[in-house]
């Protein structure tokens, strides 16, 4: 079972099949880019953490908002995934702290605002967002037919 | 930032986190009128993925007070407490008050900041007395969530520079009964300046 669970953490990515379900817990000011192709059957998630890759420094793909989302894009190729067939969703950017003033306490804004314009420039459509608030995350993307489950403290939502 | 602490730095970094710790253990002592008792720091450095593994396991809600440390060795401070802590601590502090975790009000939200600042501070400064470097602290902000959920924010502080943390984690109790934790995080290439400050030569580096 636990085999069927792709658990990912911060700076993390991971491309699924179906019936597997990518999970990601604790998402807090990062952003989760959810990408689906319903005809294959293949899902993936990026648990994000800053906006964007400076150039010659990548490192790590899943770290930034855009060399996550082109780093799933070509693991859902390999994997099958036909480009045309790729839908997007987004859940977290949360502001975890009150105070606005300091930059670093609002980067959640800055990363969904980065996940939109990237998935607009790969002509992904979005088809559906949970974005912003000032609470953590949890999620479950069921690859088996791209829902994904939000769960927060004090609520639950399905995208 | 390498992946790996050499024996003397997990050492130093131990005794600073120790210090600090009994520190801000016994400004809190003070502030309650408890015995408080600490343990010995944990000095770990992870990958960005692990740290709630951690801080004590992922998707614990904690009270989590936040701040800045500015000076000769900049990072972050977390002052976290479980929400039994939490709310004993308010209902000590704030006579006839009954303490709602997940829906406190300003007055027991700027206590609970009041006690992050001053266990801070308490660290910090005798961090700052044993260094000989300044250290102090920004202004406190509570989020009152999941902790890796919080964490994520000191994390974006590192990650342009950096693919691990480095943490140094204390906890102190009173009585076994209660248990607050202070983590302090430190930027990128601090660890270094630590060494360095003390003349230590890391040759396992």
């Amino acid at each position: 079972m636990t085999d069927n669970v792709l658990q990912i953490g911060m700076a993390q990515l991971a491309v699924g099949a179906s019936p597997q379900i990518i999970r990601s817990a604790g998402l807090g000011s990062c952003i989760a880019v959810v990408l689906y192709d319903p005809f294959a059957r293949v899902g993936g998630m990026a648990h994000a953490m800053l906006p964007r890759s400076r150039p010659g420094r990548e490192g790590n793909p899943a770290k930034y908002v855009d060399t996550s989302l082109a780093e799933m894009i070509q693991q859902m190729l390999d994997r099958g995934c036909e480009r045309e067939n790729i839908i997007a969703k987004l859940a977290g950017g949360a502001q975890m702290f009150p105070d606005s003033e300091r930059e670093l306490l609002v980067i959640g804004a800055k990363n969904i605002q980065s996940a939109r314009d990237c998935l607009k420039q790969s002509s992904i459509p979005l088809v559906a967002e949970d974005v912003g608030g000032n609470w953590g995350r949890t999620l479950e993307l069921d690859c088996s037919d791209g829902t994904l489950y939000i769960k927060t403290l004090h609520s639950q939502a399905t995208l | 930032m390498s992946t790996r602490l050499s024996f003397i730095k997990k050492d130093l970094l131990t005794e600073v986190g120790t210090i600090g710790t009994g520190n801000a253990a016994s400004a809190l002592a003070g502030l309650i009128g408890k015995k408080i008792t600490i343990n010995v720091p944990k000095v770990d450095i992870v990958p960005f993925s692990a740290v709630s593994r951690l801080v004590g396991g992922a998707e614990q809600v904690k009270a989590c007070i936040f701040l800045d440390v500015h000076g000769d060795l900049p990072g972050t401070v977390l002052v976290l407490f479980d929400r039994k802590t939490a709310e004993e601590l308010l209902s000590a502090l704030i006579p006839g008050s009954r303490v709602k975790f997940f829906s406190l009000t300003p007055m027991e939200e700027s206590a609970l900041n009041e006690i992050g600042n001053i266990l801070s501070g308490a660290y910090l400064s005798a961090l700052a007395d044993f260094t000989g470097k300044s250290m102090l602290s920004g202004l406190p902000t509570l989020a009152v969530d999941i902790v890796e959920a919080v964490l994520s924010v000191p994390m974006t502080k590192l990650g342009p520079a950096s693919d691990v943390a480095l943490l140094i984690q204390a906890t102190f109790f009173e009585e076994q009964k209660h248990s607050g934790s202070i983590l302090f995080i430190p930027d990128q290439g601090v660890d270094q300046r630590l060494l360095d400050t003390f003349g230590v030569v890391d040759n396992d580096r």
